[in-house]
């Protein structure tokens, strides 16, 4: 896993606007992915994470820098690049009006893959949609469309992927049973997602990407250690007066991150867990009804991160 | 240069566009009616009007239009007609294609973009087959010519909706790039389709804006195509309108148009990417 498959130097991409203003959506972006890694990109929408990898599968050029696929500059050598590469837009590139089967027909001619039928079979079974196939893709579930997309990806067999958002809007079963398809494939892949669950789960390493600019590239195990530190706590108190005075001593604590105030009380986020203790007698104070331990959103890592 | 391989891969993802073309247009089956006996409709119209102008005076302009072809110049305006719709086949398809977000899987996949063109430009043609083959079947039962003649007119209206299609093509591109400047291209060509003298002769103008009208490449198609078909019938007459510039016209276009278009579409979709859903 030490040849370098994508790399990109000072890479960026501006869009004019109709103001006469530029929105820069990825800022000098410089990072590698090696042969047989699975690299996630996370990030919140708007990002610049479907920009990157529109970049990167040749659909989209860049305002300066470089990026290169397999050596070659997704400028001057689209056609060679798109050759080797596989890209899922979520649920996208599937026609509704066709039926499963005819959508990948469809794409195993453009790419003029032999024998076919045989592999459409192979891989829809292995996927577990083969007994749809025949069915018009508009009557099939999200997680059944994400299957036929991933089909068209597998179907090409592609040494790269580009997976963008590939199991947004599914439901925990689904998505485990396609992390773990995804898991099993052991090739190169590029994924994005703005769901740091999914990420954890099936990259081995993660680059955060916020506003076109990235804020940190480490391995899963590191970013697991930084978000097993960091913790986001819920607070429940009713007492208006109590609240007030509770929100005042929170504001003074020095190790609390991000203090949010709700209709029921707070949502504090603290960045190491080690300060519990001190937390807790200072909520003991109050006339507090629950403490509870919230998953940290995106925007607490970006925070911490940012540091 | 041409390998037997290359020519083989291309002709593969031109018939895979075609079929997925006309499943995606046929998934309901009342299509084909409405494609090919809607445009009958257009023929009314001129059909009154030139009756009532021949009726008055069987050579009513000057040229080579009179009543005893003018039925015939309109079959073929009409056949003409069932490709016009290439103009803007690609922007509805391409449209289509930006809000099913299925347009990147046609931009990703290895596939060269002047196949994308005839590939989308052979569905549509057999979507309006029925009505093109029925006319040019009319036309020949009624003004029968010499086999030979009746391919030169078939490839003059291939190399019609050739053009066509470049033209439609490159307002499709801007569909996807920027629908603003689709809309003003449409509307620009439509105005060239307009005034090329499809249905009726150039002398229905006045004579001062005769060298407008030959600066527009369609006028030419449109009237070596019905000389063509008249030449099989008065050689003579014909043969005294046809133009070395109709020739070189409609040859150069016709090879020119596919490549620009392709080329075109090629850097600015590159450059832009897909704006606007």
């Amino acid at each position: 896993m030490d040849e370098n498959i994508i790399e990109t130097f000072d890479l960026t991409k501006e869009y004019k606007l109709k103001t006469g203003g530029k929105i820069v959506a990825l800022n000098k972006i410089n990072m590698s992915i090696k042969k047989g890694e699975i690299f996630g990109l996370l990030g919140p929408n708007g990002a610049g994470k479907t920009t990157l990898v529109s970049i990167l599968s040749t659909l989209l050029q860049p305002t300066s820098g470089t990026a290169q696929v397999f050596g070659l500059d997704v400028r001057k050598y689209p056609n060679k690049i798109k050759n080797k590469i596989g890209l899922m837009l979520g649920d996208e590139i599937v026609y509704n009006r066709m039926t499963g089967l005819d959508n990948l027909k469809f794409f195993a001619r453009i790419y003029r893959i032999k024998d076919y039928k045989e592999k459409i079979n192979q891989i829809t079974t292995s996927l577990g949609i083969n007994h749809k196939l025949k069915e018009y893709v508009s009557n099939y579930s999200r997680g059944q469309k994400l299957r036929i997309a991933i089909s068209r990806v597998l179907l090409i067999e592609p040494e790269v992927l580009f997976l963008d958002e590939p199991l947004l809007g599914l439901d925990p079963k689904t998505t485990r049973e396609i992390i773990k398809i995804l898991f099993d494939l052991k090739k190169t892949i590029l994924l994005t997602s703005h769901q740091m669950s999914i990420v954890e789960q099936l990259c081995h390493r993660i680059a955060f990407l916020n506003r076109g600019n990235i804020i940190k590239i480490d391995t899963n195990d590191n970013f697991i250690n930084i978000l097993m530190h960091f913790v986001r706590i819920g607070i429940n108190i009713d007492d208006k007066e109590q609240k007030k005075e509770l929100r005042n001593e929170l504001k003074n604590l020095n190790y609390i991150t991000n203090l949010k105030s709700t209709k029921t009380g707070f949502i504090i986020s603290i960045s190491d867990k080690k300060d519990y203790p001190s937390l807790l007698s200072c909520l003991g104070k109050y006339p507090v009804q629950k403490v509870q331990e919230i998953d940290p959103t995106l925007d607490d890592v970006f925070i911490e991160l940012s540091k | 240069m041409f390998k037997k391989e290359v020519i083989i891969k291309n002709i593969a993802q031109i018939y895979s566009l075609i079929i997925k073309d006309l499943k995606l247009k046929f998934r309901f089956k009342s299509e084909f009616i409405v494609e090919n006996f809607i445009p009958f409709l257009s023929l009314f119209f001129p059909f009154i009007i030139f009756n009532t102008l021949f009726s008055l005076e069987s050579q009513f302009f000057e040229g080579y239009y009179s009543i005893d072809n003018y039925i015939l110049f309109l079959l073929l305006g009409y056949c003409v007609e069932c490709s016009i719709f290439l103009l803007w086949y690609y922007q509805e398809l391409f449209y289509d294609e930006k809000i099913w977000k299925t347009l990147n899987g046609l931009m990703i996949a290895p596939i060269k973009k002047v196949n994308v063109l005839f590939g989308f430009l052979i569905s549509g043609l057999i979507t309006r087959s029925f009505s093109i083959i029925l006319t040019i079947i009319i036309c020949y039962f009624l003004y029968p010519i010499p086999f030979y003649t009746l391919i030169i007119v078939i490839v003059i209206l291939l190399a019609i909706a050739i053009t066509f299609a470049s033209m439609g093509f490159i307002i499709g591109l801007f569909e996807i790039v920027n629908e603003n400047i689709s809309a003003s291209l449409s509307v620009g060509i439509s105005f060239i389709a307009i005034v090329s003298c499809l249905f009726y002769p150039i002398e229905i103008f006045p004579e001062s804006v005769h060298p407008f009208i030959k600066l527009n490449p369609l006028y030419y198609y449109f009237d070596l195509l019905r000389l063509s078909w008249w030449a099989g019938i008065e050689f003579r007459e014909a043969m005294s309108y046809i133009t070395i510039i109709h020739v070189l016209v409609v040859v150069i276009f016709t090879i020119i148009m596919p490549i620009i278009a392709s080329l075109f579409f090629l850097k600015i979709y590159t450059k832009y990417g897909v704006s606007g859903y």
